[in-house]
C-alpha cells in the first residue's frame, strides 16, 4: 500500500514536469550551452558555482527532500494536534474544571454554545477533545520512544554479537511477547502502584505500554541487522578503523531504520486506543480526560448523540493520519536511493 | 618466493631473517571457520579455508593470487587484515609479528593505517546511506585523526583527484555514479591513510572489460606513484598477467606452485596450474589446444583428501608416488627464475623427473 502512494506521488509528479516542459527546454538549451560561451580559463570558476549551486539547490540536502506535498499536510495535522496537547487553556471555551463538570444540557445537540455539542453531564466536547490531546499525546509519544529506543539498541546488539547474547536476549523477548498485551500491561501497572504505593497514574501507563513494544521493535530490527552486518561495506568499516559501537549505530542503524519509522506511525493510534481499555477495566486515573476513554464511555448513545464519539474518533484519526504522513516523508526523505535527484 | 634453505632451516628453530625489503611475511598461516551444530552452538567441524601458507611480500611488487572459487583466497585477506582469526601461524609486518594465532596482538590503528583493502564488490563495499565524503573521510577521522569538517573534505578532494574524479562529486551518494566510478571511490578510500600494502580482492571481477582496463592502469599507476605493494586476488589470468610481478596459484587453502609470471606462463609444472592455464580462452582460433579437463569436483575443505590435496582429480597422478599418503614436498624447479617452486610428489621413475629439480622441504 505504501509503495502504491509512493508511485502515485511519482506520477504527480511527472504531470507537472509535463506543464513545465517548455521551460525545461530552454533551461537545458541555456545549461548546455553555455559552455560553448565560457572561456576554458573560467571553467573551475564553473566548477566551484556548480558545486554551490548543488550544495543549496540539490534535492540531496534532507530538507529538500522532505519538502513533499503530503509530507507537509502531515507536517500541518501534527502541529495542530501538538498545539492542542500543548495550549489546551488558551484554545478550549471552557475552562478544565468545566470539563468534567456537571450541567444541565445532557447529550445536547452542537449548538453556538457548545460547537460540537455536549456529552454527559452537560460538558463540551470540543472543551474535553481539546484537554485530551494532552492526555493522548502524554502516554503515546513517550511509551512509543521508550520502546524503540529500546527496541533497537537491544535488537542492535543481540543480532550485532550473536551467539549466546542473541540467544538470551530473544528468548526474554519471547516470553514478554508470549503474554496478551492488556494482560502484561495490567500486571506492569499493579506492580508499578505497588511498587511505589500509589494510586495509578499516568507515567505508569505510559511505561507499561513503553516496555510491551520492545519486544517487538527488537525483533523487527534484529532481522534487518542480521541481513546487513554481513554486508561488505561493514567489512569496509571496520577495515577503515570503526570500532563495534560505531558499526552499529552509524554505519548499521541509517541503513535499517525505514521498517520502524512505518511501525511507530501505525502504533501511535493503537496506543491511543488502548487507553480506553485500561480505564474500561478500571486501571485508569478516572479524572483524565483522553481520547480512548471518550469513545468507550459514549458509545453506547451512538445513536442519539453520534457527535459524542465521532469527534474524538475523528481526532485520533486526523493525529495517526498526521504522524503516518510524516513518518513516510521521513522515510523517504532517509533513503536517498528512493528520489531521482 | 624468497624463503631460501637457511630461512626454513631458521624458521624451524623460530628464528626469523628477513630483508629489509620485505614488507609483510606470511608463516604458515591456517584459519579454519568452526562449524557450529546442535543445540548448544558447539564446534562439531571445521572448514579448511587456508591450510598453511607462507609467502612474503617485497615493497613495490605485486603478487597474484590465483584460484578457483572457494579455494581461500579471500581468507588470506580477511586474515590479513584480522576480519578473521587465525588459527595458527602468524603474520610479519615490517619485522614486528601482528597476528599470532591464539596469542592477543595489538592490532591497532598504526596497523589497520598500513594494510588497507578494495573489495570485490564496489556497489556492495559502499554504505548507501553515507555521501562519498563521509565514505572516504572515515579512515581519515577514525585512522588519521582528523576532525575537522573542512580539512576532511580537503583531503578527500585531493584524493578524489587522484583517482579522476572531480569536485562535485564530494556530496553524491554511491547509487549515482556507474561502477567505474564506485571502483575508483573504494580505492580512494584504501588510499586515504596512504598505506604501505593494498589488498585487492578481485578490484575488476565486477566490471566490464573496458573499465577493467582503467581501473588496472590506474592501480599501476598509483603502484609507482605511492610505493604500493599490492596483494592481488584474482580468478582472471590475463588480469594478472597484466598486473603481477610473481602468481601463487591456490588449490583447497593451499600453494601448489609459485613463481614469477613467466614462470608461471612459460613453464607451468604443477598439473593443476596446467590445467588452469589450458582453460584460458585463446583469441586465435587456429591454435587448437589439448584441454586438460579435470575430472570431478573440488573437494569439500571440512574433509580435505590426505596427502596432497589435488590426487583426486590429478590427471598425472600415475607417474607420481604416494600421492594419497604422502604430504605433498616443496620443490624447486630449475630453469627460470630462483624463485619458482612447486608443491608435489616425486615421479615413480627416475627418468621422467622434473629437470634439475631438488627437493626443499619434507
Amino acid at each position: 500500500m505504501l509503495e502504491q502512494e509512493v508511485y502515485e506521488i511519482k506520477e504527480e509528479d511527472e504531470i507537472k514536469k509535463l506543464g513545465l516542459i517548455t521551460k525545461n527546454i530552454i533551461k537545458w538549451v541555456i545549461n548546455n550551452l553555455k559552455f560553448i560561451f565560457i572561456p576554458a580559463y573560467k571553467l573551475n570558476a564553473l566548477v566551484e558555482k556548480e558545486e554551490k549551486h548543488e550544495r543549496t539547490v540539490s534535492k540531496r540536502k534532507f530538507i529538500r527532500r522532505f519538502k513533499s506535498f503530503l509530507t507537509i499536510l502531515g507536517i500541518i495535522l501534527v502541529f495542530a494536534v501538538v498545539t492542542m496537547a500543548v495550549f489546551p487553556h488558551w484554545l478550549a471555551p471552557y475552562t478544565e474544571a468545566d470539563a468534567s463538570g456537571v450541567f444541565p444540557g445532557t447529550w445536547a445537540n452542537p449548538s453556538p454554545e457548545h460547537p460540537l455539542g455536549t456529552t454527559s453531564f452537560g460538558r463540551d466536547v470540543l472543551t474535553r477533545l481539546i484537554f485530551g490531546a494532552r492526555t493522548s499525546l502524554i502516554v503515546a509519544l513517550p511509551a512509543i520512544g521508550l520502546s524503540v529506543i529500546l527496541g533497537v539498541i537491544i535488537g542492535i546488539i543481540a543480532a550485532f554479537y550473536g551467539g549466546w547474547l542473541d540467544t538470551v536476549i530473544m528468548r526474554l523477548m519471547d516470553i514478554l511477547l508470549a503474554f496478551p498485551g492488556l494482560i502484561l500491561a495490567l500486571v506492569f501497572i499493579s506492580v508499578f502502584t505497588d511498587l511505589f504505593k500509589t494510586d495509578v497514574r499516568i507515567e505508569y501507563i505510559m511505561l507499561a505500554w513503553g516496555i510491551l513494544g520492545v519486544p517487538f521493535y527488537s525483533r523487527l530490527i534484529r532481522g534487518s541487522v542480521l541481513q546487513a552486518k554481513e554486508l561488505p561495506y561493514i567489512q569496509a568499516a571496520r577495515v577503515a578503523g570503526a570500532g563495534n559501537f560505531r558499526i552499529m549505530f552509524k554505519h548499521i542503524l541509517p541503513n535499517v531504520i525505514q521498517p520502524i519509522i512505518i511501525s511507530v506511525t501505525f502504533d501511535i493510534g493503537g496506543i491511543i486506543l488502548s487507553l480506553a481499555g485500561l480505564s474500561f477495566l478500571g486501571f485508569s486515573d478516572p479524572q483524565l480526560i483522553d481520547w480512548g476513554n471518550e469513545i468507550s464511555r459514549t458509545r453506547e448513545r451512538l445513536y442519539d448523540a453520534p457527535w459524542a464519539s465521532l469527534f474524538p474518533g475523528f481526532f485520533i484519526l486526523l493525529s495517526v493520519l498526521g504522524f503516518m504522513l510524516l513518518g513516510d516523508g521521513l522515510r523517504d526523505a532517509l533513503d536517498p536511493r528512493l528520489r531521482d535527484l | 618466493m624468497t624463503i631460501s634453505k637457511e630461512a626454513i632451516k631458521h624458521e624451524a628453530e623460530g628464528v626469523e631473517q628477513l630483508d629489509d625489503d620485505i614488507i609483510l611475511s606470511v608463516r604458515n598461516l591456517k584459519t579454519y571457520y568452526p562449524i557450529l551444530g546442535g543445540f548448544f552452538k558447539r564446534t562439531i567441524g571445521q572448514v579448511r579455508a587456508v591450510d598453511g601458507v607462507s609467502f612474503d611480500l617485497k615493497k613495490r611488487e605485486t603478487i597474484g593470487l590465483v584460484g578457483e572459487s572457494g579455494c581461500g583466497k579471500t581468507t588470506i585477506a580477511n586474515t590479513l587484515l584480522k576480519l578473521v582469526d587465525a588459527t595458527e601461524g602468524k603474520i610479519i609486518y615490517q619485522g614486528k609479528t601482528i597476528i599470532e594465532a591464539n596469542k592477543k596482538r595489538d592490532y591497532k590503528n598504526n596497523i589497520r593505517k598500513e594494510i588497507q583493502m578494495v573489495f570485490q564488490d564496489p556497489d556492495a563495499s559502499l554504505n548507501p546511506r553515507w555521501k562519498v565524503v563521509d565514505i572516504i573521510g572515515e579512515p581519515l577521522r577514525l585512522l588519521e585523526g582528523l576532525s575537522k569538517r573542512r580539512k576532511i573534505r580537503k583531503r578527500v578532494w585531493e584524493l578524489l583527484k587522484t583517482v579522476s574524479l572531480k569536485r562535485e562529486h564530494l556530496d553524491r551518494y554511491p547509487h549515482e555514479f556507474s561502477g567505474g566510478q564506485k571502483q575508483r571511490i573504494v580505492i580512494a578510500r584504501a588510499l586515504a591513510c596512504n598505506p604501505k600494502i593494498i589488498i585487492l580482492d578481485e578490484p575488476t571481477s565486477a566490471l566490464d572489460v573496458s573499465v577493467q582496463a582503467q581501473i588496472l592502469n590506474l592501480l599501476k599507476r598509483l603502484q609507482d606513484e605511492f610505493d604500493l605493494s599490492y596483494l592481488f586476488i584474482t580468478h582472471d589470468l590475463s588480469v594478472v598477467h597484466h598486473i603481477a610481478d610473481k602468481i601463487k596459484v591456490m588449490y583447497l587453502g593451499k600453494f601448489v606452485e609459485e613463481g614469477t609470471i613467466d614462470d608461471i606462463f612459460t613453464n607451468p609444472s604443477h598439473p593443476y596450474t596446467r590445467a588452469l592455464l589450458s582453460a584460458r580462452p585463446t583469441f586465435d582460433p587456429a591454435i587448437r589446444k589439448e584441454r586438460i579437463i579435470l575430472e570431478g569436483d573440488v573437494p569439500s575443505p571440512i574433509n580435505p583428501p590426505t596427502g596432497c590435496p589435488f590426487h583426486p582429480r590429478c590427471p598425472s597422478k600415475e607417474e607420481h608416488e604416494g600421492c594419497g599418503v604422502d604430504k605433498p614436498r616443496h620443490i624447486k624447479i630449475e630453469g627460470g627464475s630462483d624463485e619458482h617452486y612447486i608443491f608435489c610428489l616425486p615421479f615413480t621413475e627416475g627418468e621422467k623427473s622434473y629437470e634439475g629439480w631438488q627437493f626443499i622441504s619434507d
